[in-house]
C-alpha cells in the first residue's frame, strides 16, 4: 500500500504534463496556420483591377486617337461634333463590356484644342514644290508662327527623284530665327535613302534605309518605316535630344527647301499659326497642291474607372503623334 | 472490520474512478492535439497561383505589343468578303490548329505555342440587336480549370478598310460596305462602327 | 518492511520533485518555442502585408504620374485584422526623409519596416496610420485636380 502511492502520484503528473503538451501543440497549430496563410497571402497578385485602370486608360487613348484621325480626315469641317459622338459611343460600349468584369468605366468628352492640317495626298506622290513659286526657287514657307506640330508624316514614293548629295537635298525645317533652325534632309546614295537630322545646337544624326519600296517617315513619332530612328529621337543611349523642333522655341515657321528633290506625300497637323497664302488651297478636293483643312489638334476626355476596390478619376489630353 | 471493509471498497472505487478519468483525459488530450493536423490547409495550391498570374500577364502583354502597331485592329478586319469568313479559316469560320497569318497570329504562335500553352481567342462586341455577341476567332478546345483570361478593347471606325490575305489594306471594301462582315454597326448615326473586346483564354497543357 | 536504504518519504519527495522538474522544464521549453515561432511568423506576416501595401502605394503613385489632372485615385485592400492572434497597425511616413512603411504588432511587440521608392508625393503626415483590416491608400490634397500626397487610412 505504501508502495502504490508514489506510482499513483507519478501517473497524475504525467497526465497533467501530457494535457499541457497538448495545449502547446494546439498553440503551435495556430502558429503553423498563420504561417501557411501568410504564404497564401504572399502568392496573391495585385488588387483586382488596379493595373487594368491604367491599361484601359491606354486603350481609351488609342480609341480617341482613332476617333480624332477619322474626324480630321472625313469630317474636317466640324471635327468636334464627330469626336464627341465617337467618344459617347465608345464610352457606352466600353462600359457595357467592362461591366461584365465588375468594372465601371466612363469616358466623357470635355474639350479640345483646334488646329489645322496641311497635307498633300496625291496618289502616286508629287514633288513638294509650290506651284505659285518660280521653278528656279523651290524654297518656300509652308506655315508661319506655328505653336506646335504633330503627326508629321512624309512618304517617299519615288526614290530616284532624291538628290544624290546632302548639299542639294530636300530639306524640311523648323525655323524661329537664323540661330534656331531644326533641319531634316532626305537624300539618296543610290542604294540607301538617308534621313539626316540637324538640331538647332548643331548636333546631327542620320538613319539609312535601303531603297526599293516607298519609305514612310513619321517625323514627330521618330519612326522610319515603322522602326525607331535615333536621329529623330535621341542620339545613342542617354544622348542628345533630337526630336522635331529641338532647340527651336515656338512660335516657329516651317520651310521647305529644294522641294523638287523629292516625290511623295506628306501630312501634318499644326496648332496656331497660319499659312502665307501662296500655294495652299482649302479642302482636299481642290487640286493636287498641298491643301489645308481645319483639324482637331488635341482632345481632352474625362476618364473614370471604378471597381469595388479601386477608384481612378482623371482627365486625359490626347494629342497623338506629338513629340514627347 | 466494517471500517476497513468500507475503506477498501472506497479505495477500490476511487482507484477505478481515477483510472477512468485518467484514461478519458489521456484520450481527450490526444484527440485535441491531433485536431491541429486537420485544420491546416493544403499548401500545394499556392505555387499554381504564380503560374496563373504569369500566364495572364503574358497574354495581356502579347496583345498590348501587337496593338502598339495596330495589329489587333487589323486582325479583326482580316476578313475575306467573298468567303464570308476570316482569311484561310477552316469551314467552321474560326481558326483551330494554325493561328491566322497576320501579326497577331504570329505573336500568339511565338509566345504561347512554343511554351506548350493552349489558347482560345474570342471576340466580344455589340450584336445587331443590341445584345452582347461573341464570336470565336481561334478555338483549340475546352479550357482546363486553371485557365486565365486576358482581354483588350479595340475600337473599329466606320471607314476602316478590310485587310487582304497578304496584310495590305483593301482599296474598296470597308467594314461598313462589306455585306458579309461579321461585325455589325453598333452606332449607325455616328463614326464608331463597333467596340470589340479581344479575349485570350490560355491554359497550360 | 522494505529492504531499501531510503525511506518512503524521501523516495516520494525525490520522485515527485524530479518528475515536476522534468515536466516543467519540458513545458517551459515548449512554450518558449511556441513564442519564438509566433514572433517569427508575425514578422513574416507583417512583411508580406507590408509588401502588398507598398505595391498599392506605388500603383497609386503610377496613377498620379500617368496624367496631369487627377481628380481621385485610391486602392483599398482587406487584410486580416490580426496576425497570429495579435493586432497591428501601419504607419506611412515620408516627405522629409525617405518614405517608409512601418508595421507594428502589439503583443508580442514586433516591428517591420518597408522602404518605399523615394517620391515627393508621400507626405510626412503623423496621422497617416491605419489599423489592421481594410486599408485604403488614397491621393489627397494638392488642390482639386492634383495628387498632392498619398495617405493611408482605414475604410
Amino acid at each position: 500500500m505504501a508502495d502504490l502511492r508514489p506510482r499513483d502520484e507519478r501517473g497524475q503528473i504525467l497526465l497533467i504534463a501530457a494535457f499541457t503538451l497538448a495545449v502547446i501543440f494546439v498553440a503551435l497549430a495556430l502558429v503553423v496556420n498563420s504561417a501557411i496563410f501568410t504564404e497564401n497571402l504572399a502568392s496573391q497578385g495585385e488588387v483586382a483591377g488596379s493595373s487594368e485602370a491604367l491599361t484601359y486608360q491606354h486603350q481609351v487613348r488609342q480609341s480617341v486617337t482613332e476617333a480624332m484621325a477619322y474626324a480630321n480626315r472625313y469630317r474636317y469641317s466640324n471635327p468636334t461634333s464627330s469626336v464627341q459622338a465617337s467618344v459617347d459611343a465608345l464610352s457606352e460600349q466600353g462600359a457595357h463590356q467592362q461591366a461584365t468584369g465588375g468594372q465601371l468605366v466612363h469616358v466623357g468628352y470635355e474639350g479640345s484644342r483646334s488646329g489645322w492640317r496641311i497635307a498633300d495626298n496625291t496618289s502616286g506622290g508629287s514633288t513638294f514644290e509650290n506651284e505659285s513659286v518660280p521653278v528656279s526657287d523651290q524654297n518656300w514657307q509652308l506655315a508661319e508662327s506655328v505653336d506646335r506640330t504633330r503627326d508629321l508624316e512624309i512618304t517617299i514614293t519615288d526614290e530616284s527623284v532624291l538628290s544624290g548629295t546632302k548639299a542639294s537635298a530636300f530639306t524640311l525645317e523648323a525655323n524661329e530665327s537664323t540661330s534656331e533652325i531644326w533641319e531634316l534632309r532626305l537624300w539618296s546614295t543610290g542604294g540607301e535613302v538617308v534621313v539626316d537630322v540637324e538640331t538647332a545646337s548643331g548636333r546631327s544624326g542620320e538613319c539609312r534605309v535601303p531603297t526599293g519600296s516607298p519609305v514612310e517617315i513619321d517625323v514627330t513619332r521618330g519612326l522610319v518605316d515603322g522602326q525607331r530612328c535615333h536621329a529623330l529621337t535621341r542620339n545613342g543611349t542617354g544622348g542628345d535630344r533630337m526630336w522635331w523642333g529641338t532647340g527651336v522655341s515656338s512660335p516657329y515657321d516651317i520651310w521647305i527647301k529644294n522641294g523638287d528633290q523629292i516625290r511623295g506625300n506628306y501630312s501634318m497637323i499644326l496648332r496656331g499659326g497660319s499659312h502665307t497664302g501662296d500655294g495652299l488651297v482649302d479642302g482636299p478636293d481642290s487640286g493636287d497642291d498641298p491643301f489645308r483643312t481645319d483639324a482637331m489638334y488635341s482632345a481632352t476626355v474625362e476618364y473614370l474607372f471604378r471597381t469595388s476596390q479601386v477608384t481612378y478619376e482623371t482627365e486625359i489630353e490626347v494629342a497623338p503623334g506629338e513629340t514627347p | 472490520m466494517s471500517g476497513r471493509r468500507g475503506g477498501t471498497d472506497e479505495r477500490g472505487q476511487g482507484h477505478t474512478l481515477e483510472a477512468v478519468a485518467a484514461a478519458f483525459l489521456l484520450v481527450a488530450s490526444v484527440s485535441f492535439a491531433l485536431q491541429m493536423t486537420a485544420v491546416t490547409p493544403l499548401s500545394a495550391s499556392t505555387s499554381s497561383q504564380h503560374l496563373e498570374n504569369q500566364l495572364r500577364y503574358t497574354g495581356a502583354g502579347v496583345m498590348a505589343s501587337v496593338e502598339a502597331r495596330g495589329g489587333l485592329s487589323r486582325a479583326i478586319r482580316y476578313w475575306d468578303e467573298s468567303d464570308a469568313r476570316f482569311h484561310d479559316a477552316p469551314d467552321g469560320g474560326y481558326y483551330t490548329m494554325d493561328p491566322p497569318d497576320n501579326a497577331f497570329g504570329r505573336a500568339l504562335n511565338r509566345t504561347l505555342d512554343e511554351r506548350n500553352i493552349a489558347y482560345n481567342v474570342h471576340l466580344v462586341y455589340e450584336g445587331a440587336s443590341g445584345d452582347r455577341a461573341r464570336t470565336r476567332l481561334l478555338y483549340r478546345g475546352e479550357p482546363s480549370d486553371h485557365a486565365v483570361r486576358a482581354s483588350r478593347t479595340v475600337t473599329i471606325m466606320d471607314r476602316d478598310p478590310l485587310i487582304d490575305a497578304d496584310g495590305t489594306e483593301n482599296g474598296t471594301q470597308t467594314v461598313s460596305n462589306a455585306s458579309t462582315y461579321f461585325l455589325p454597326d453598333a452606332d449607325t448615326g455616328g463614326p464608331v462602327h463597333n467596340v470589340v473586346r479581344v479575349e485570350v483564354v490560355a491554359w497550360r497543357i | 518492511m522494505t529492504e531499501r536504504g531510503t525511506s518512503t518519504a524521501l523516495s516520494y519527495v525525490l520522485t515527485l520533485s524530479i518528475a515536476t522538474l522534468l515536466v516543467s522544464g519540458l513545458l517551459f521549453a515548449g512554450s518558449t518555442f511556441v513564442e519564438d515561432s509566433r514572433e517569427q511568423v508575425i514578422r513574416q506576416e507583417l512583411q508580406v502585408i507590408g509588401e502588398h501595401l507598398a505595391s498599392n502605394v506605388e500603383q497609386v503613385e503610377r496613377y498620379a504620374n500617368a496624367t496631369d489632372i487627377v481628380r481621385s485615385a485610391s486602392i483599398e485592400q482587406t487584410f486580416p485584422s490580426r496576425v497570429t492572434g495579435s493586432t497591428y497597425d501601419v504607419t506611412l511616413s515620408g516627405g522629409g526623409g525617405d518614405p517608409r512603411l512601418y508595421l507594428n504588432a502589439t503583443k508580442p511587440a514586433v516591428s517591420v519596416r518597408i522602404d518605399l521608392d523615394s517620391s515627393s508625393r508621400i507626405r510626412n503626415n503623423a496621422d497617416a496610420y491605419a489599423d489592421g483590416g481594410t486599408i485604403a491608400i488614397r491621393c489627397e490634397g494638392g488642390g482639386s485636380d492634383d495628387c498632392g500626397g498619398i495617405v493611408i487610412e482605414n475604410v
